[in-house]
């Protein structure tokens, strides 16, 4: 039966072929919300290598000038002493609220983009690796995972490298299966007036600063040194706290936090401040990837409806055209339920033909690279649910044409004109 | 063979109801060549239909091999259909997207039969039928007298008992109708099929076996 109906849809391609290309588009489309989705859901379900609960950043804005000096002699730089005071003064202030477990400096806001970056480099080879630069404890206090050696400590102060921890992908890119502690990762290769040193003390599991719906990407962090180093990365005029809660009701706490930090603001040259839970900036970071997701998949779901509509119509048009046909069938020897598996295998195979004609225009994405994200495991999946997706569809929409199909009286089909 | 006992069939419309068949008795032999004629509208498909279990009687019976069809179910009925009864049609009734020998196959989709089977049937069944060298034609490539013999290849292929026939030269010119019922002949007298045939014309239903006469849905002797 399946050879038959493939000889018959066959030869019906050119009465087909308006079906078959709608089926093509929604095929294309389906493939490309399908990719989306897997894509995303993959991502989430990686981890992100430390925990949002509890977490709160402050970030002050002060009015202090930068100095244009900072662009060259970078080493030796100390960041000005107004802030250095500003900064010690708001921590004090902070420590003491009730519920404060630990304060730490931090130069970036999780669940967002941007951040400082810089150049891994180590025996040719470059990686691109964003930089967090933290406060002693940081790391471990919001929940990461070292695998191998330690976190910094103050003992690296005062030498002509940092001490950086890095990603385990940045230690797989750089050094593959080779000893990693102790060795050296320089910012470039040559050895210009920029050229920054950094020692590797450890390397920890993950961490995905920009959230879950991110690529991951390779990371280094660096002990925050408050002089030289902030300044390299131009960070002068602002700085980030990071503060660790313990037991507080959310609403209070920041309450309390904007009371103290208006108070501070009075006596200080601060400008503005902000206050960030983690949580908040993590639920702001699901909205602000789901709600295209789910825009475009309100989207597609209507034009799977239109073409689902669309579909049935033609298909039922179809069945009325073959009336005479199905009378034939009948007459032949057909049930009624051999008549409507007919119709709907005819469907599901014109769905064939579209899978592999779409297969034939996806496949390029991999192939040419095109698609960066749209790697082979990824390509494979999505074709697999797509082209499921795209056959119960056809096979949705044929069931009351087929349904129909059955209740033509062979008698009267065989008189239809 | 075929045997109808009282057989009666309304067809109800909104507002007319046309008796078709009014209390028929008719008896069918095995490997007879039976015509049926009459005017038109005088019930000749009606009672071929109902032959062919393509319709149920109103009232009355119908047996096939001494077995009472009446209260089959519509599955068994198909069965029967696929397996006993072969119909050859004025219009031939030809798939158009098919060609010759995928149309020929059709019946022997309905039962488990392989496909290289189903191949083997169709082409010895067109050459039966002389249309040995028209296997990947399609209909639309054949003359009227060519498609019919399709149609006939078709109705054989699954090597019924019975063949039915519903004017099967009326579309045809007079050589062409002569070569169909040669091949009908041969069917009758070389396989021992019953061929029952409808035609308005005199002289082919002459060169049945017998001939039975109907006017306004009654059989007149």
């Amino acid at each position: 039966m399946i050879r038959h109906i493939f000889t018959m849809m066959w030869n019906r391609k050119k009465s087909n072929s308006l079906i078959l290309l709608e089926l093509i588009v929604t095929f294309l489309v389906m493939f490309s919300l399908i990719a989306l989705l897997i894509y995303n859901f993959r991502l989430f379900n990686l981890p992100i290598g430390f925990t949002a609960n509890d977490n709160w950043t402050i970030t002050i804005d002060t009015d202090e000038p930068l100095d244009s000096n900072v662009f060259t002699g970078l080493r030796e730089y100390t960041e000005p002493t107004a802030i250095i005071n500003i900064r010690d003064e708001a921590m004090q202030v902070l420590r003491q609220i009730n519920g404060v477990k630990a304060l730490h400096t931090i130069n970036s806001l999780p669940f967002t983009t941007g951040g400082l970056t810089t150049g891994a480099y180590r025996n040719g080879q470059t990686e691109f690796v964003g930089v967090m630069l933290v406060s002693e404890g940081m790391p471990a206090d919001i929940g990461m995972k070292l695998i191998e050696g330690n976190w910094f400590s103050q003992e690296d102060t005062g030498q002509d490298w940092r001490s950086a921890v890095i990603s385990k992908s940045l230690r797989d890119s750089l050094f593959g299966n080779e000893p990693v502690l102790g060795e050296e990762i320089t910012s470039t290769p040559s050895s210009n007036a920029n050229l920054r040193r950094y020692r590797v003390v450890g390397v920890f599991d993950q961490f995905r600063k920009e959230g879950e719906f991110a690529e991951p990407r390779h990371y280094m962090f660096l002990r925050d040194p408050l002089i030289g180093e902030r300044a390299a990365f131009n960070l002068l005029s602002s700085f980030s706290l990071l503060m660790i809660t313990e037991g507080v009701n959310s609403g209070e706490f920041e309450q309390q936090l904007y009371t103290n930090l208006s108070a501070l603001q009075s006596s200080l040259p601060i400008v503005r401040f902000s206050i960030n839970p983690w949580e908040r900036l993590q639920r702001e970071h699901y909205i602000e990837n789901v709600s295209p997701i789910i825009a475009m998949g309100i989207v597609v779901a209507f034009m799977i409806m239109l073409v689902g509509f669309g579909l049935f119509g033609v298909l039922w048009q179809n069945v009325i055209q073959r009336t005479r046909e199905m009378g034939v069938r009948r007459a032949l020897g057909a049930t009624g339920s051999s008549v409507r598996k007919q119709i709907t295998l005819e469907m599901v195979v014109l769905g064939l033909f579209a899978v592999a004609i779409g297969f034939v225009i996806v496949v390029q994405l991999p192939i040419s690279g095109y698609v960066e994200a749209l790697e082979w495991s990824l390509f494979w999946s999505s074709l697999v649910v797509s082209s499921i997706s795209l056959l119960c569809l056809c096979a949705v929409c044929s069931l009351y044409p087929s349904w129909s199909a059955t209740k033509v009286d062979p008698v009267e089909a065989l008189h239809y004109e | 063979m075929i045997e109808l006992k009282d057989t009666c069939k309304t067809y109800q419309t909104k507002n007319i109801e046309t008796l078709a068949l009014r209390g028929i008795s008719l008896q069918i032999e095995k490997s007879e060549f039976v015509s049926i004629m009459g005017p038109s509208g005088c019930g000749k498909s009606t009672l071929l239909h109902i032959m062919g279990l393509l319709a149920r009687p109103g009232e009355g019976a119908v047996y096939l091999e001494g077995e009472k069809i009446n209260s089959y179910r519509d599955k068994d009925v198909a069965r029967l259909r696929n397996q006993k009864i072969g119909f050859v049609f004025q219009s031939y009734n030809l798939i158009p997207d098919l060609n010759v020998i995928d149309n020929v196959e059709i019946p022997l989709l309905y039962r488990s039969v392989s496909g290289k089977e189903r191949r083997k049937l169709a082409a010895e069944a067109l050459e039966k039928v002389g249309l040995s060298a028209r296997l990947r034609h399609f209909p639309t490539e054949l003359s009227g007298g060519q498609q019919q013999r399709v149609a006939i290849a078709r109705a054989i292929v699954g090597r019924p008992k019975i063949l039915l026939a519903d004017e099967p030269t009326g579309n045809l010119d007079s050589k062409m109708g002569d070569e169909i019922m040669d091949i009908l002949e041969d069917l009758q007298q070389l396989e021992n099929t019953t061929v029952v045939m409808v035609t308005h014309d005199e002289e082919k239903a002459r060169r049945c076996q017998r001939i039975v006469r109907m006017f306004d849905g009654q059989l007149v002797h």
